[in-house]
């Protein structure tokens, strides 16, 4: 009886260890999947990033900054006779500015009313102005990247 | 069966032995171990039976819910090397991308896999305007197993041949090459073919470097430089309806090209839609007679060979007679000249008679060593071989020293000059930043005291003479004037004209060099009827000096002493002789003997 008992022990134990083989099996394709899916997830994000920072670079071209600051902003290109000392001679803290961002926008916005009750301004400018101080006016962007994509994908008769 | 006739005849082979205890206990044993080995039996098929079903239960549902009930083989396969077989990004000294790869689809079709190829072939014309029905159907019904429907999808085609589902539309992964900023560097990274390989520029003469490396290939070019260059010979090449131009902007400590333009130009992106004249590259490519700016180099051997005074005269008074050529002034002065005169007001006679001074053999070895006589090695296949006057008479040294009868590119330009008023020493061009602290040298070519005193005389130039519509106050610029008459088919034609302006700026100890030429260039009203270096490329050049200035943040130099000031005893008259005009051309009838002996085309 004793003898069986050991065996029953045996075969008790066996099946035990065969449950936990089985959980950790599971644990370890669990785990290998998971892996996998980061994996190609990272890789998905990295694409995703290279495409993103082509189109930063895409945007930022110096012409195109040139032609919105032209549009958007009443600057002109500064000159050497402007400038008193070197850009190294500034000092590092620059004077603190309390005004709230939003307020700015309202003074802006104030501004552009009241030019337009005197008569100073054109809708379109106005309009121009609206739409630069709009926050995340963006839109546009997207327009250009599709362009560039649209050209890229333009080639005609690629057949091998 | 095995109680009844087992037992049993135990039972009766044991009747004979007294003990019955023992027998019934052997029995009784027997049944026992019988009984105990079923037991185990029955829990051993119980287990595997159990671990079937465990096992079962997993593959259908516990790896279905893993796998979201998808069929394994769709997956994409990641790879950790991702970077293998595709180019590596080029950034310009900044960082700002300027080329790299991204992964597009590319749609093929199988024809024996689909289905319907009429509505596919209708279908597919509609996603892709540009293919016909028929041509598309064509392909469909043909007995290739491979054909190509089109390339690099946007996301929206590839969703819509999704949603047909045919079996015989099949995708591709593939990577292109983008390159953001368009035309603006266009000569300087080239471009690559549909399946990558590297056709032109860097991206040609880099390919093995690009290849399998995720670190980006660094650039000395600054985007920003090459965006000012190129608008401004942009605005000159409409201003004067000139036919192209060519620009370099170099850092005349280390040799780092900071923006080099050719123009007109292309975009990589549809280059095949490019012509010839717009892939040419003119900045290290085209070999041209840039004139007057030649000046630099005579004068400077003239300083270095012969150790002559400023004061030294030149008699420019009569042309010069060799032969049946004729050297002549374009703006004769009618006396003697000094040296800083000479060069100042771009005097050919003066030039020549220095020339003269300097002979053939010590002009060669000059330009020689300067670099001018052979190839640039260089960052960029496209490198031009200077033309030389075949076979070199001593009058091909005259007409030499004044830049006519030998053609170089604008980079064996720019990086002599630089070597001339640098430090002395031969500054290699580069176009790949590398890391090296100490910047390779090359061997000096000129003294100290000959660099001081070209320094002084190209200020001198933009102060008082040819170049003054280089000047940027506050910037101390110099520089050299050059024009020429351009030779087509071996002629000389007066009012073809390449103007071209090497500038440098803070001549007490110059940082940057600028080139701009501009080919054809043409009278406007605002220039006076003058289309020649001093109205149309040293305007330029002034613009980007300027433009380039607020963008490095140079220091006004107010306080510091001009070069120029040690020449102004040698100046005769300078204040009357302000803003001559340049142009250093021989007479027609003796250039076109030249053109005939010189071997320039």
């Amino acid at each position: 009886m004793i003898r069986h008992v050991g065996t029953l022990s045996v075969y008790i134990l066996a099946s035990f260890l065969g449950a936990g083989l089985f959980f950790t099996s599971q644990h370890v394709q669990i785990a290998e999947r998971d892996l996998a899916h980061l994996r190609e997830e990272i890789a998905v994000k990295n694409d995703t990033l290279k495409i993103l920072r082509a189109e930063w670079a895409y945007l930022n071209r110096p012409d195109r900054l040139e032609g919105l600051a032209e549009t958007y902003l009443d600057m002109s290109p500064s000159s050497p006779r402007q400038i008193y000392m070197a850009i190294s001679e500034i000092p590092e803290t620059a004077p603190v500015v309390t005004t709230d961002i939003k307020f700015a926008r309202d003074g802006l916005r104030n501004r552009i009313v009241a030019e337009e009750e005197a008569g100073k301004s054109t809708p379109e400018k106005s309009a121009q102005i609206a739409a630069a101080i709009t926050p995340a006016a963006g839109g546009n962007h997207n327009v250009d990247f599709s362009n560039m994509l649209n050209r890229l994908t333009e080639k005609k008769g690629d057949q091998p | 069966m095995i109680y009844s006739s087992g037992p049993s005849s135990i039972n009766r082979s044991t009747e004979a032995i007294p003990n019955r205890l023992e027998l019934i206990g052997s029995r009784t044993s027997a049944l026992h171990h019988a009984y105990g080995r079923l037991v185990m039996i029955q829990i051993f098929f119980t287990i595997a039976y159990l671990a079937l079903v465990i096992r079962a239960f997993d593959l259908m549902v516990i790896q279905g819910f893993l796998n979201g009930f998808q069929d394994q083989g769709d997956r994409p396969v990641v790879t950790t090397e991702s970077n293998k077989g595709t180019q590596r990004d080029i950034v310009d000294r900044n960082g700002t991308l300027m080329a790299t790869s991204i992964k597009t689809v590319s749609l093929y079709a199988d024809p024996r896999l689909v289905i319907d190829r009429e509505n596919v072939s209708l279908a597919l014309s509609k996603i892709f305007p540009d293919q016909k029905t028929n041509d598309l159907l064509k392909k469909l019904l043909s007995q290739k197993r491979f054909v190509w429907i089109a390339r690099d999808l946007s996301p929206e085609q590839q969703s819509s041949i999704l949603e047909l589902g045919d079996p015989g539309l099949i995708f591709e992964n593939e990577t292109r090459r983008i390159y953001p900023q368009g035309p603006l560097a266009a000569h300087a990274i080239g471009y690559s073919g549909i399946d990558g390989q590297g056709l032109a520029g860097l991206e040609r003469k880099a390919a093995k470097k690009l290849r399998d490396q995720d670190a980006p290939l660094i650039l000395t070019i600054d985007m920003r430089l090459q965006h000012i260059l190129r608008a401004e010979i942009q605005k000159t090449i409409q201003d004067f309806t000139a036919s192209a131009g060519a620009g370099l902007v170099m850092d005349i400590t280390n040799g780092d090209i900071l923006a080099l333009v050719s123009l007109p130009d292309f975009d990589p992106h549809t280059v095949g839609e490019a012509s010839d004249d717009q892939k040419f590259n003119r900045a290290t490519l085209g070999t041209y007679e840039l004139g007057s700016t030649f000046k630099i180099f005579t004068t400077a051997a003239l300083l270095e060979q012969q150790n002559l005074p400023m004061k030294t005269t030149f008699d420019t008074r009569t042309p010069i007679q060799v032969g049946r050529f004729t050297i002549s002034d374009y703006h004769p002065e009618n006396r003697p000249q000094t040296i800083p005169e000479v060069f100042m007001h771009s005097s050919n006679i003066g030039t020549a008679m220095m020339a003269q001074k300097i002979g053939t053999e010590g002009l060669k070895n000059f330009f020689g060593d300067l670099g001018l006589l052979s190839p640039m090695s260089f960052d960029l296949p496209e490198t031009g071989v200077p033309q030389l006057p075949k076979p070199w008479r001593d009058v091909s040294t005259l007409t030499a020293s004044y830049g006519h009868g030998i053609a170089v590119t604008p980079l064996h330009m720019v990086a002599a000059t630089a070597t001339i008023i640098g430090d002395g020493r031969m500054v290699i061009p580069r176009l790949i930043k590398t890391d090296e602290v100490n910047t390779k040298k090359g061997d000096r070519i000129v003294s100290q005291k000959t660099t001081e005193s070209l320094r002084a005389l190209m200020r001198l130039v933009v102060r008082h003479g040819t170049g003054s519509k280089a000047d940027v106050p506050g910037l101390m610029m110099g520089g050299k004037t050059g024009t020429a008459e351009k030779s087509i088919n071996g002629r000389y034609v007066k009012n073809a004209l390449m103007s071209s302006f090497i500038g440098a700026f803070p001549m007490n100890n110059p940082k940057y060099a600028i080139f701009i030429s501009i080919d054809n260039s043409k009278p406007n009203k605002s220039s006076f009827g003058y289309a020649t270096a001093g109205w149309t490329a040293a305007p330029a050049t002034a613009r980007v000096a300027s433009r380039m200035a607020m963008l490095l943040g140079l220091p006004k130099l107010t306080d510091e002493a001009d070069p120029s000031d040690s020449l102004l005893p040698y100046l005769a008259d300078y204040k009357s002789n302000e803003k001559q005009q340049d142009i250093a051309t021989l007479p027609i009838a003796s250039s076109m003997t030249l053109t005939n002996k010189g071997n320039i085309p």
